[in-house]
């Protein structure tokens, strides 16, 4: 005769990044079922919008994730410039598919070495971690800052590169091909992490498409929501992009989609520097938008398909201004592929959804 | 020079923090910045652990966690605030549901501005941090002996 | 480029429907989002599929309304959903996964519906402005009666002033009455001569002057129509 029993993970885990709370109703080992809780870092920011105009609205929009800081400030503005109807120069527009895509490396590099330390691999996570610093010496060199870059603003960016500094960025990237390559090599062939990974959390194509995953947690189980194919700003210029895909649905193939989307970034980013356009990077925006105006955008962050909705009410401060991130959504599949696994899993799959769980909350 | 700031164990808690301090204090223990040399390493049991980083401000729900934490270290203990939202709320202090800085919750030792914190402000922080554990271990050595 | 937009409006009674019909054509459910509004909340929710991205709105529910959850179709829905419920007070029955407020543990129930001082005050700012307009637009200068006061009123308005003071009111008094007399005539625009259009532009950088000239000469050429007319 088996006895249920209710386990609490987190808030405080060395394992999680960031506080969630997960109730684990286990039968001995296994787990039957996990109620996620979340409200940890709830700071309420949406509601911010009345006490700070859309310009600086932006430094708040940013600081909503340190891992994808960029990409919210990127859509951020991107919603914004739709909401006025403002064009930003094409030059503004490569120079942000650059940054993001950089910011997307960093993010995935970041995660792998996280997942490496959940599943007992130290030395993978160090050294990811180094090469990581790589990326962001070129943040600062570039913005300033190594986590928040305050890079973007509505109708442009702040700062042009000039042609030393983006050749210096394509150095870093080349530089960093190979030693990364050798690091794929371990995560995608080592045998010891396939045994810890492969078959684990395993959630299939219908059940990814039913619970409305987003991002390299649903491309792993063959369901492409990647918005960077519908051509966006600076994506609409890249010659090729076809998204990267894997079967196997379980923790090993959201890992391997992840390390080959790096290689992946890095070559939009080579290629986007070849072809970047001259002019100016920036164009002023003052003007209040229209009352009673609403615009949408998505975009796709690292983590997946990110969705921002803002509605003017005729003056420079937004009526209502809201982001919402893949990790939300994912939250429903995480709680779902947490269902019949090994108590000494949980760890291992909550991490493979990769949660922000300070975008979820805002 | 008492044996209390040789290798001091830390444990790293965010309380509402956006996770850039987080990672740079994650940073701080990576080849880049290395504080493993000084034989710092990260613990998950309060128990274990002499120095407690925290990150983010405090809001309703996890003032409780915070204190529960700090209430589990063992003396000698030190805090240190990571982060401009940890030391007094940051950007977000007039949120509705930020209560302010992790001095709300429990008493910090040493505060360590910056948004993110640079891994060099935290190493800082921490060997500040290190000889308030010095006072704070011969006290209470005094105290024991006294007794 | 990017996903197609739409909005639409719907009525809360249609929404089960509606969520039926998108799930048995392969639509994902993307988002739920409450706006505060003076009408009620305004529910906003958006569904994507393939380069569609379709956002429905239902308008003004009030804690009364009873707005049936979706997910049942939509499990994905549920953070959503009890945010809504949390922060705006909606009421959603029928929750698969239903925290029952306790979701984000507030300090103050429902916030996203109360405004911060800052936006209070603007808000009433700007009504109080948009309410001087509306009356004075309604009190336009009727013909004649109204508003000329007598002198002994202008005398009995100034009694008790010190006497800098009430010289000023007096005579603006007077010359309000004055203006209030005779019918509003808004008096007829002169059209400025070339040596006086001369003489504002000298002193002027080149391109100022240029820009100005042209200013008032098109100014000119107007007023002289006008006149004419």
């Amino acid at each position: 005769m088996s006895q249920h029993t209710v386990i609490p993970f987190g808030p405080q885990h060395p394992v999680l990044p960031e506080p969630l709370h997960l109730d684990l109703v286990v039968d001995d080992e296994r787990v039957i079922e996990a109620v996620p809780q979340i409200g940890f870092i709830h700071r309420g920011l949406e509601r911010m919008t009345q006490t700070h105009d859309y310009n600086q609205f932006i430094y708040i929009a940013e600081r909503i994730c340190g891992i994808c800081a960029f990409g919210h400030s990127l859509g951020y503005a991107e919603t914004i410039e739709s909401l006025l109807g403002v064009e930003i120069p094409p030059r503004a527009e490569y120079l942000r598919v650059i940054l993001h895509e950089l910011s997307r490396m960093h993010s995935h590099i970041l995660w792998l070495g996280l997942a490496a330390d959940a599943f007992g691999h130290e030395a993978l996570f160090m050294h990811c971690w180094r090469l990581r610093e790589r990326i962001l010496d070129v943040f600062e060199a570039t913005t300033g800052g190594r986590v928040i870059l305050s890079a973007v603003i509505v109708g442009g960016m702040v700062r042009d590169q000039d042609a030393a500094m983006l050749q210096m960025i394509k150095d870093t990237i080349v530089g960093i091909k190979d030693e990364y390559g050798q690091l794929v090599n371990t995560f995608v062939n080592d045998s010891s992490i396939r045994s810890r990974l492969d078959g684990i959390g395993y959630i299939s194509k219908e059940d990814a498409m039913r619970y409305g995953m987003v991002g390299p947690f649903a491309r792993a189980s063959n369901v492409n929501n990647d918005v960077r194919c519908l051509g966006k700003g600076g994506y609409g210029k890249l010659s090729t992009f076809d998204p990267i895909m894997d079967t196997s649905g379980d923790c090993f193939g959201r890992a391997k989609v992840r390390a080959l989307e790096v290689l992946q970034s890095a070559d939009i980013i080579e290629e986007m520097i070849d072809t970047i356009p001259g002019g100016e990077v920036a164009i002023p925006v003052k003007h209040a938008p229209e009352p009673g105006a609403q615009a949408c955008n998505t975009l796709e962050q690292p983590r997946g398909e990110c969705y921002y909705y803002a509605l003017s009410n005729g003056t420079k401060y937004l009526e209502r201004m809201r982001m919402r991130t893949p990790t939300s959504v994912n939250l429903a599949g995480m709680a779902m592929a947490l269902k019949g696994c090994d108590l000494a899993d949980v760890n291992m799959i909550v991490l493979t959804i990769d949660p922000c769980i300070s975008c979820t909350e805002r | 020079m008492g044996f209390a700031s040789k290798s001091p164990w830390v444990i790293h808690y965010d309380a509402s923090s956006c996770n850039g301090c987080d990672i740079e204090v994650l940073a701080a223990l990576c080849p880049g910045y290395d504080v493993e040399r000084f034989g710092i390493i990260n613990t998950g049991n309060p128990k274990h652990a002499d120095i407690f980083l925290v990150t983010g401000s405090v809001n309703e729900q996890n003032i409780r966690v915070v204190q529960e934490i700090y209430n589990q270290m063992l003396e000698p203990k030190v805090v240190v605030a990571c982060g401009c939202c940890a030391c007094t709320g940051g950007v977000f202090h007039d949120s509705y549901n930020v209560l302010g800085g992790v001095d709300q919750a429990i008493p910090v030792d040493v505060y360590a501005p910056g948004c993110a914190v640079r891994p060099e402000a935290i190493i800082d922080a921490v060997v500040e941090g290190l000889a308030v554990l010095e006072q704070k271990s011969e006290a209470l050595q005094q105290q024991r002996k006294g007794a | 480029m990017g996903h197609n937009r739409t909005f639409q409006d719907v009525a809360v009674e249609d929404l089960l429907d509606l969520a039926t019909k998108l799930d048995k054509d392969g639509w994902r459910a993307v988002q739920v989002l409450c706006t505060s509004t003076d009408n009620g909340i305004d529910l906003t929710y958006s569904f994507a599929r393939d380069e569609d991205l379709a956002n429905y709105q239902v308008r003004g529910v009030t804690k009364d309304t009873q707005v049936p959850s979706l997910q049942g179709m939509f499990l994905g829905l549920f953070p959503f959903e009890n945010e809504a419920k949390d922060l705006f007070g909606v009421n959603i029955t029928g929750m698969v996964l239903d925290f029952a407020g306790e979701f984000y543990q507030t300090s103050m129930s429902e916030p996203m519906t109360i405004l911060s001082p800052e936006a209070k005050a603007r808000k009433d700012k700007a009504a109080k402005a948009a309410a001087a307009k509306a009356a004075k637009e309604s009190k336009e200068p009727k013909d004649g009666a109204g508003g000329a006061l007598t002198e002994e009123e202008i005398e009995a308005k100034v009694a008790g002033l010190p006497p800098e003071k009430a010289e000023k009111l007096r005579t603006a008094l007077r010359a309000k009455a004055q203006k209030a007399g005779k019918p509003a005539e808004k008096p007829a625009p002169k059209a400025m001569t070339e040596e006086e259009i001369e003489a504002k532009v000298a002193g002027l950088p080149p391109e100022k002057a240029e820009k100005l000239r042209a200013a008032l000469l098109a100014k000119a050429k107007q007023a002289s129509e006008e006149q004419q007319a």
